[in-house]
Parts: structure tokens; C-alpha cells; sequence
């Protein structure tokens, strides 16, 4: 069976249907000639104000937050679009216009207009519909607090897994880096003794043969180091320290830099976050610790 | 008893009023105070958040009054007090998650800008590291007694460049940071990185190609060793 539209309700009642339709309609037209004429201005294409039409109806501290990562990561490549007036732009402030004073004028007038509408017949009680309506918004507000907590705890997870992930490889290529300086003191800059002498030395690179070693000398040529003085060196955030104790002994110190000790209410390492390793090293052995 | 003839006739005659007694100048004056303060702290400070809390004021003071105004007459007093109490629910809420979006996303932006600091310095030390470091080798493989000057040794490996200007533009690990070289009565080398577009600590600080506020750092090398100093 066919129903007609009852016009004369269409005419009466602020909130019925087709009116909501035709709100949306204005709405979109205008949006869409505003967003055509902005981004016009802005050298984008036509199809992208249409398709842009319907973000303002978007919240605004979405849009907003979207654009403020936009422009951070346009600062890191070296775009500077920060203050400049975008299509973008006007979608946020068109967003708060719509959502937070048309949209609930409309709603309000309309719920107004129904009630005086229906004061003559038996209905709904206007402050009840009042107060559903409102009551369906505050609704789906909250509802949107479970997906922000899960977000948040998720962002959070992912921070923390990424700390650890940076230092654990941070303390892997401690270790390489010492185990190589180890291995590099061993094998060239130590002087074994005459055979009816006992013992042997470290030797510095000008040959001589003190119980001394610079850090220096260990370090690999190619890395990019800061040399504090000769124990003292510094390479990619690391320190390391050496220290050399006799003749045919020494010992190295390396620190990672310093974890902020609680992420999200944990500590990641013990120690306050601290990772330190040390190697003892004689002509014939290597030990190493880990000190957490 | 009314019939339904005169029902409809009723009906007809009294139409509601769109308006509902909230005048549309309200409404047109909300509209425009808002977007002229959004628009107006936008382009002068440049940022979209405080655009954006700025011209949530009138937004949220009009929604305050439209409140009030539709919890007139003809509801009742309890019914009132319910609608104030769940609107100003949703007032905070929306408060709320502005103020918890805005602190989230400047969060991630520092964070990103942080990044390109790291990521900048680390090239910066890298590239004048890398510069230096063959030069300074050379001078000390050098006999003792033979030994040429390092500047000399440093203008032999970058023959190429003009050395008369004073200052030298080298070669820079990337487009982000840009390397220069200049020498000292003393023969000291002194190798400067500045980074293209990342700005530094001290935005009003002059970097010596002439950019204001960008990162820059500093090598000195000579006979006795180098020394590394971030200056911005």
C-alpha cells in the first residue's frame, strides 16, 4: 500500500524528517561553496572541495588535532605551513559553528516548535522529549570514553615498547663496541714480555711501553666519538671509561644514556633505569658484567 | 466537543513560531563572534589549538544560554534541573575533550619536533666528525720534525673550494644540515653545521650563513685534538 507525505505535518513540525533532509542539504550546499572557494584560493581542485563538503561535519578537536599533526610533521620536513590559512582551517571553525551552535539551535527550535505544536494534542511532554534528546547525546559522549581510554592505554603500551626496544638495542651495541675495544687492546696493544721475562705491557701507539692505554686507541676509527681526556670517551650517547689497572690488565666501563626510570608507572630497568657493563680484560681473557 | 474539522483547522491557524522566542540575532551573533575569534587568534598566533579553545568560548557560552532558554517554560522544575544537569554533563565532556586533545596531540607534536632536533644534531656531529677526522689522522701521521700546518692539509683536501671568501660552504651529509668551513690566524680549522630548517634552543640566535634561530654546532681541530660545542 502506497503512504503519502503528509505536508501540512512537514509544515508544522521543526523536526519531521524531510525538514532534517532539506537542513542537511542547505548545509552541504553551502559548505560545499565555501570549501570551493577556499580551497580554490589554496590552488587545490574542485572535486576536492566536494569531497571535502563533509568534513565539517566532523568533531572539531579531531579535525584540529589531525591539523596539528600535519603542520608538526610538515615542520620536520621543512614545510612551514604553520598560520597559513587553509581549507582545513575553515573546516574546524565551520565544524564549530555547525556542531555546537546551528545544529543545536536547530534542535532546540525545532523541539520547541513541536511542543507548542502538540500543547493541543495529547503527545509526548515536550521537556521529556527535552530531556531524551539531550540524554541520547550525553550518551553517545560518554560512550566515546571506553575508545579514548583503550587509545590512550594502547599509545601508552606502544611508548613503552618502543622505550625498550631502543635500549636494548642501545646496551647490544654497548656490548659490541666494548667487546671490540677488548678485543682490539689484546690484540695490538699489548706487548707480551721477553721469553725470560716475566709478563708483558700495554704499549701506547708511539711505542712506548708504560702501563698506560688511551682510550683513544681503542675507539674505532671510524666512529663518531667525543674524547673527554684519555679515559674518558663518549660515542652515540654512551660513555665509556677505561681504566687500566697493571701492566697486563685493565678495565672498561660503558654506560648507556640514562632511561627515564618510569614509563607509565613502571620501571623498564632496574637500577633506576641504569645499564652499565664492564669488562675486565688480560692479555688472555675477556669478562664481562652487566651491573642492572 | 470540538470536531475534527475544527481540529484541523486549529492546527492550521496556529502555526509554532520557528523562532520559539530565542531570537535569530542571537544566533547570527554567536555565529559571527565565533568565527571571528577563531579566525582572528588563528592568524595572529599562528596555532590551530588556541583557535580553536578561543572560539569555543562564545560557542560554549551560547550553548550555556540555549540551554537555560530551552529548559523554560513550559517544563517543569524537576524536569529542568535534570536537563541543566545532563547538559552541563555534555558541556564538560566536550570541554574535556578538547582540553584532553589538544594536551595529546601538542604532546606528539613536541615529540616529532624533538626527533628532527635528534635527528639533526646526530648528523650535524656526524658530518663534522667525518670532516675533520681524515684531516686531523693526516696531521698526525705527519714526521715530527716535517709537519705541514693542519689548515693547509685541510684547504689541500677541499682544493676545490674557494678559499679567499673566508668562509667555505663543504659538503653536508643531507639537505637538512649545510657545513662550512673557516680557518684561524692561529691555523685552527673551525667546521660549522647548520641545520637547514630545524630551529634551535635560542630562536633569535644568528647562525653564520646568515638563517636565524636554526641548530647549529661547531668543531674546532688543530694540532692538538678537536672539540665539539652545540651553540644553538
Amino acid at each position: 500500500m502506497r503512504s503519502k507525505t503528509d505536508f501540512r505535518a512537514v509544515l508544522t513540525d521543526p523536526l519531521h524528517w524531510m525538514r532534517i533532509v532539506l537542513y542537511v542539504v542547505i548545509a552541504t550546499v553551502v559548505l560545499g561553496s565555501l570549501q570551493h572557494y577556499v580551497n580554490r584560493r589554496s590552488s587545490q581542485g574542485g572535486w576536492c572541495a566536494v569531497l571535502n563538503t563533509l568534513i565539517p561535519m566532523a568533531d572539531p578537536a579531531v579535525l584540529a588535532g589531525g591539523i596539528e599533526m600535519i603542520e608538526a610533521s610538515n615542520a620536520f620536513a621543512g614545510y612551514g605551513s604553520r598560520g597559513v590559512w587553509r581549507g582545513d582551517i575553515t573546516a574546524v571553525m565551520m565544524s564549530m559553528v555547525f556542531l555546537y551552535i546551528v545544529g543545536p539551535t536547530l534542535l532546540v527550535w525545532g523541539l520547541r516548535g513541536r511542543a507548542r505544536f502538540r500543547r493541543h494534542e495529547p503527545g509526548t511532554p515536550p521537556a521529556a522529549v527535552i530531556a531524551v534528546a539531550i540524554a541520547a547525546g550525553c550518551c553517545s559522549v560518554m560512550l566515546l570514553v571506553p575508545g579514548f581510554r583503550y587509545a590512550y592505554s594502547t599509545i601508552g603500551e606502544h611508548e613503552r615498547d618502543i622505550a625498550r626496544v631502543a635500549a636494548m638495542e642501545d646496551e647490544a651495541a654497548l656490548k659490541d663496541e666494548m667487546l671490540l675495544m677488548a678485543h682490539k687492546a689484546q690484540v695490538a696493544y699489548f706487548v707480551a714480555g721477553e721469553p725470560w721475562q716475566v709478563g708483558g705491557s700495554w704499549q701506547m701507539s708511539d711505542g712506548s711501553r708504560q702501563p698506560a692505554l688511551s682510550i683513544v686507541q681503542l675507539i674505532d676509527p671510524g666512529a663518531i666519538a667525543v674524547i673527554k681526556d684519555s679515559r674518558h670517551a663518549l660515542i652515540g650517547g654512551r660513555s665509556y671509561e677505561l681504566i687500566v689497572e697493571r701492566a697486563d690488565s685493565l678495565t672498561l666501563r660503558g654506560q648507556c644514556p640514562p632511561i627515564p626510570p618510569e614509563v607509565h608507572g613502571e620501571p623498564i630497568f632496574g637500577n633506576n633505569g641504569a645499564r652499565d657493563i664492564t669488562i675486565g680484560v688480560t692479555p688472555s681473557t675477556l669478562s664481562l658484567a652487566y651491573n642492572q | 466537543m470540538k470536531s475534527v474539522h475544527d481540529m484541523e483547522r486549529h492546527r492550521t491557524i496556529r502555526l509554532p513560531r520557528i523562532a520559539g522566542g530565542m531570537p535569530v540575532v542571537w544566533l547570527v551573533i554567536a555565529m559571527v563572534v565565533t568565527c571571528g575569534t577563531f579566525s582572528g587568534v588563528y592568524i595572529t598566533t599562528g596555532d590551530i589549538w588556541t583557535a580553536a579553545l578561543a572560539g569555543g568560548i562564545p560557542a560554549l557560552i551560547y550553548m550555556a544560554g540555549l540551554t537555560v532558554h530551552a529548559t523554560c517554560t513550559p517544563a517543569s522544575r524537576r524536569c529542568r534541573i535534570a536537563v541543566m544537569l545532563v547538559a552541563v554533563t555534555v558541556l564538560t565532556g566536550i570541554s574535556a575533550e578538547f582540553m584532553v586533545l589538544s594536551s595529546r596531540t601538542r604532546w606528539q607534536a613536541d615529540m616529532i619536533a624533538g626527533t628532527g632536533v635528534s635527528y639533526d644534531r646526530s648528523a650535524m656531529m656526524s658530518a663534522l666528525f667525518s670532516t675533520a677526522s681524515p684531516v686531523f689522522a693526516s696531521y698526525q701521521q705527519q714526521p715530527q720534525r716535517k709537519r705541514r700546518a693542519m689548515a693547509e692539509i685541510f684547504k689541500d683536501s677541499w682544493s676545490t673550494r674557494d678559499w679567499t671568501t673566508g668562509m667555505v660552504t663543504l659538503d653536508g651529509p643531507s639537505e637538512r644540515v649545510n657545513v662550512y668551513a673557516s680557518t684561524t690566524p692561529d691555523g685552527a680549522i673551525v667546521l660549522t653545521a647548520v641545520a637547514a630548517v630545524t630551529p634551535g634552543g635560542d630562536a633569535a640566535f644568528a647562525n653564520v650563513n646568515g638563517c636565524i634561530g636554526r641548530l647549529q654546532s661547531r668543531l674546532l681541530l688543530n694540532g692538538k685534538g678537536m672539540s665539539y660545542e652545540i651553540e644553538n
